[in-house]
């Protein structure tokens, strides 16, 4: 199947007053269309710099080092504004992980989604007077099970709860059709209570409208039960991909293997453990596999040349770490 | 030695290496330090370094009116035929000074006043000092300096009076509002909780976090009072002549143009080069300080 | 809460803060200068005469009587006479107030439109060459005082390069306009005279201009500012995402919430112009209220004095006014949050 969307090899930095964050350092990264993929990884490994690598809505201290990405065969990096924008109303979308920080808080909701039914292209701005678009609003808003959508249009952001603004980001998200939903942690800055509701409101839409749909969290327990296949990314790397019950149960990379079993049981023995170590400084980052100064079997290789993320067995279980890919 | 650690705690406890390198970040900041360390020089050596410093007084010299600038006289001679050049310079004195004593007579009530009046926020201290400084405000600054100077024997004592006398309510106002902010965290009622005297805990907890913004408009302020004072002098209402005040200076040679423009021209581009080097060495001090609450 | 009862309150505040201006510059200007009577009457006058002027001007009583005298007299309309000349104060606000609100009025069209359009620019190209050279000139502009700026321009536009006249309302040659509203621009459109109008405009652009160059750069880096600070938001990656066009995304969703700090330094704005109004207006030889109040001033017309703070108070509180009503209604939070919601 050619893939529908393709991350090759992609560096991105990041300028800033102290040095450059060499953040991206060649993510590959594969989806076929209706695949439901997953990314797990620390805070600050580079989940989100990669989501909007794609969308092309990097800050604006992004500098493009290398590598490639690909939708449906455009080039993402070179493509040109007007083809940019096309693809953001018919294809793609983003959810962010704060939703109030994604609404801007000077624009009533009606605004808001009013203007993304608008400029979405499925028809005529002439056609797209105000009570027509507020029909449409209605209708988004109804899909997302929130009550009340005539008083949600009418109220400013700061006015909604934290669960209602994220239905309002997922309804302007989905209001039109689309290929490909990026959700970014979409439960993290929720109430615990709330996150199993919106989490659920997402799959559902996702298998009624068959997207696909790439899920960024750090919770563990969310990922398995909700994706097929799992990315997990350290450092600015993919170093490991598989089939979800597959990573879970027999995880290779040794990062991989030390976050699960960091993970707090509540039955068994004994205390969690976690990595000794932290995170590498992404102005100085350690060369090599990043991950090599924490790793219990970094050998010499791994101090001198990065891994590249490859297929291990033929069950699509792929790892970049030197203990797998001998050459 | 002793002297050389305490140097040492303090930078370290003011973090004084970070912020010299964030400030330093930016050009600009940096060209309005050195502007006003030159201007700060130039105030301080005045007499040393001027060719005619006594024609910064009384002394005139008719008989060189009028001339334009040579390399006798840099900036030309005016009316009575003094030294522009020298004048110039003695007037970054008079302006420094002016604002200095502004500054010192106005910044300590205004600051105690805005930290009491915010510590004990929604009491009748917070209302009788805010609606006090609310008056001052209620007019434009320039307006209200000219007003109050107007009714007084024009001088540059009673300019600096004028001014001290309205612009307090500035920092009250300021002070009030960081204090607000800070008043209810949580470091400030665990100090609360534990018994610590009201007065200790404004000085010693609230104050340092508002240091930033204080710092800032102080630099600012500068630049603010050498142009309210040289407002002042220009109409008339401030330093007379012969006293070498820029402002003074600009209106004394304003009825010269356009024929003899050096004497109005050099008072006036004095000014702006004072103010914008405070304006931008402000500017760079507030960045700091922004970058730190982030 | 509601924009009425927001608007109210403001008043209400604002009315309190007068009173207090009143009785403030009303003593200052009755006890520093010594004796009012004696400065009114003139150093040569012999005693008997200042006494009769005491007693006629009723600087006999006791300062709080005078006080209630007087604010009795201004809610009356009477704003008392002019302490020097002895002409009626009302009439002498009527005759040059509207000259000094036109020019008030151009320079602040000038300054919004300017700040908005430097700001935009920057903003959108931050770090750039317009980015640099607006940011640049923007810092000269904020450390310029009105009145170098005045004469600087007067001395470039006027002297040397002749584009526009020197000072006056009018060219020398043009009558004015019947006055209607003492508004020499009103009244010359209603009578039709384009000619004056025209005259009259092109008299007001370097005062204007003079009036609100400091403001507009102010306004302009935190127009600037703002964008920069916002461009980078989630909101605005957001509104990207989506593939809104850039126009929209730009002019509507970055502008909006980034001028409103700039929206809120206007009030602070008007304030500038009102009182570089009494330097400029000078050096134009303006026809206007300020020009008369640095009279005034010069002159120590107490009366004179006490007045014009009073009506500059009274007009930099309604602006203040009407700014806050503005900022409110761009921004949502401010007036549905002030009870800390």
């Amino acid at each position: 199947m050619e893939p529908f969307l393709e991350v090759k090899n992609l560096s991105v930095g990041f300028k800033t007053y102290l040095g450059k964050l060499n953040v991206l350092n060649g993510v590959d990264f594969t989806l076929r269309e209706s695949e439901k993929v997953g990314i797990i990884g620390e805070s600050g490994c580079g989940k989100t710099s990669t989501m909007k690598a794609i969308l092309g809505i990097l800050a604006s201290n992004a500098v493009i080092e290398g590598g490639g990405i690909s939708f449906r065969g455009h080039d993402m990096l070179k493509i040109r504004k007007k083809q940019l924008n096309q693809i953001r109303r018919k294809n793609l979308t983003m959810i962010f992980q704060d939703p109030t920080a994604a609404l801007n808080p000077v624009f009533k909701i009606e605004e808001l989604l009013g203007d993304v039914i608008k400029y979405s292209g499925d028809f005529d701005h002439e056609k797209a007077t105000k009570k027509v678009l507020r029909k449409k609003s209605i209708e988004a808003l109804k899909e997302v099970s929130l009550p009340d959508p005539e008083r949600v249009l009418d109220s400013y952001p700061f006015q909604l709860s934290g669960g209602m603004r994220q239905r309002v980001c997922i309804a302007m998200s989905l209001a039109t059709a689309k290929d490909l939903l990026i959700a970014d942690e979409p439960t993290t800055s929720l109430d615990v209570t709330i996150q199993d509701q919106v989490l659920r409101l997402m799959k559902d839409l996702v298998n009624k409208r068959n997207l696909s749909i790439i899920l960024i969290s750090h919770a563990l327990g969310t990922i398995r039960n909700t994706v097929d296949t799992v990315y997990v990314m350290y450092a600015g790397n993919m170093i490991e991909s598989s089939e979800t019950a597959k990573l879970f149960s027999n995880p290779l990379h040794p990062y991989t293997q030390g976050l699960l079993k960091s993970v707090p049981k509540l039955s068994g023995e004994g205390f969690s453990e976690g990595i000794p170590g932290r995170i590498p400084d992404y102005i100085n980052p350690p060369p090599g596999c990043r991950f090599n100064p924490r790793c219990k079997h970094a050998m010499e290789i791994c101090r001198k040349e990065r891994p590249r993320l490859l297929e291990v067995n033929a069950d699509n279980h792929k790892v970049a770490c030197w203990l797998y890919n001998k050459g | 030695m002793q002297l050389m650690e305490k140097i040492r705690t303090i930078a370290k406890r003011y973090d004084i290496k970070r912020k010299w390198f964030r400030f330093s970040r930016s050009p600009l900041s940096v060209v309005g330090l050195v502007v006003v360390a030159v201007v700060i020089f130039l105030a301080l050596a005045a007499p040393f370094i001027t060719p005619y410093p006594r024609q910064a007084g009384l002394q005139t010299n008719l008989r060189d009116k009028f001339l334009p600038p040579s390399s006798k006289n840099l900036f030309g001679t005016d009316q009575l035929g003094r030294d522009v050049f020298t004048r110039t310079i003695f007037g970054f004195q008079y302006s420094l000074m002016m604002a200095g004593v502004v500054l010192l007579l106005v910044v300590p009530p205004g600051v105690v006043l805005g930290l009491i009046a915010g510590y004990y926020r929604g009491g009748w201290v917070d209302m009788a000092i805010m609606r006090i400084s609310d008056v001052f405000i209620a007019v434009p600054p320039l307006v209200l300096a000219l007003s109050i100077a107007s009714v007084l024997t024009p001088s540059a004592f009673n300019a600096m009076m004028a001014v001290s006398l309205m612009w307090w309510p500035w920092y009250t106002r300021l002070t009030y509002n960081a204090t607000s902010s800070v008043r209810n965290e949580y470091f400030v009622q665990a100090s609360e909780v534990m018994g610590e005297n009201s007065f200790r805990i404004m000085f010693a907890e609230i104050l340092p976090n508002c240091l930033g913004s204080i710092l800032t408009k102080i630099t600012l302020d500068v630049g603010w009072v050498i142009l309210l004072g040289s407002a002042l002098s220009f109409v008339g209402l401030g330093a007379q002549p012969p006293t070498p005040d820029l402002g003074t200076m600009v209106a004394g040679g304003s009825i010269f143009l356009p024929g003899q423009w050096w004497i109005s021209m050099f008072p006036a581009v004095a000014i702006i080069v004072v103010i914008l080097g405070f304006n931008l060495l402000g500017d760079g001090i507030r960045d700091i300080f922004v970058e730190e609450t982030r | 809460m509601r924009m009425s009862t927001f608007i109210l309150r403001r008043t209400f505040y604002i009315v309190f803060s007068l009173f207090g201006l009143s009785i403030l510059v009303f003593v200052l200007a009755r006890v520093l200068p010594g004796d009012p009577a004696r400065l009114a009457a003139g150093n040569n006058a012999p005693a008997w005469a200042v006494e009769q002027l005491r007693k006629q001007l009723g600087l006999d009583k006791p300062l709080y009587i005078q006080y209630f005298v007087w604010l009795n007299d201004v809610f009356h309309g009477n704003l008392g006479y002019s302490t020097t000349t002895r002409v009626d104060i009302s009439s002498l606000v009527i005759k040059y107030l509207p000259a000094s609100i036109e020019l008030i009025v151009l320079a602040a069209l000038f300054q919004i439109a300017g700040a908005f359009i430097l700001g935009i620019i920057a903003g959108r190209y931050s770090y750039k060459a317009p980015d640099n050279l607006i940011r640049l000139v923007s810092y000269i502009g904020i450390s310029i005082p009105a009145f170098v700026l005045a004469i600087i321009l007067q001395l470039v536009f006027s002297y040397y390069f002749k584009i526009f006249p020197t000072t006056g309302e009018l060219s020398t040659g043009i009558a004015g306009p019947h006055t209607v509203t003492g508004f020499v621009t009103i009244d010359s459109l209603i009578a039709g005279k384009f000619n004056v109008f025209g005259n009259a405009l092109w008299h007001m652009v370097l005062p204007a201009a003079a009036l609100c160059t400091g403001a507009m750069c102010q306004d302009a880096r935190i127009i600037r500012s703002g964008m920069v600070e916002n461009k980078d938001k989630d909101y605005i990656s957001m509104a990207k995402s989506q593939g809104l066009p850039d126009r929209t995304v730009t002019l509507k969703y970055l502008l909006k919430p980034s001028m409103i700090p700039a929206v809120t330094v206007m009030g602070l704005d008007i304030a500038a112009l009102m009182a570089n109004a009494f330097l400029v207006e000078d050096i134009f030889n303006w026809p206007g209220f300020a020009n008369l109040g640095l009279n005034f001033m010069i002159n120590k017309d107490l009366n004179g004095i006490v007045a014009l703070v009073l009506i500059i108070g009274i007009m930099y509180a309604i602006a203040n006014i009407i700014v806050d009503v503005i900022v409110a209604y761009l921004d949502p939070r401010i007036r549905l949050m002030e009870r800390g919601q």
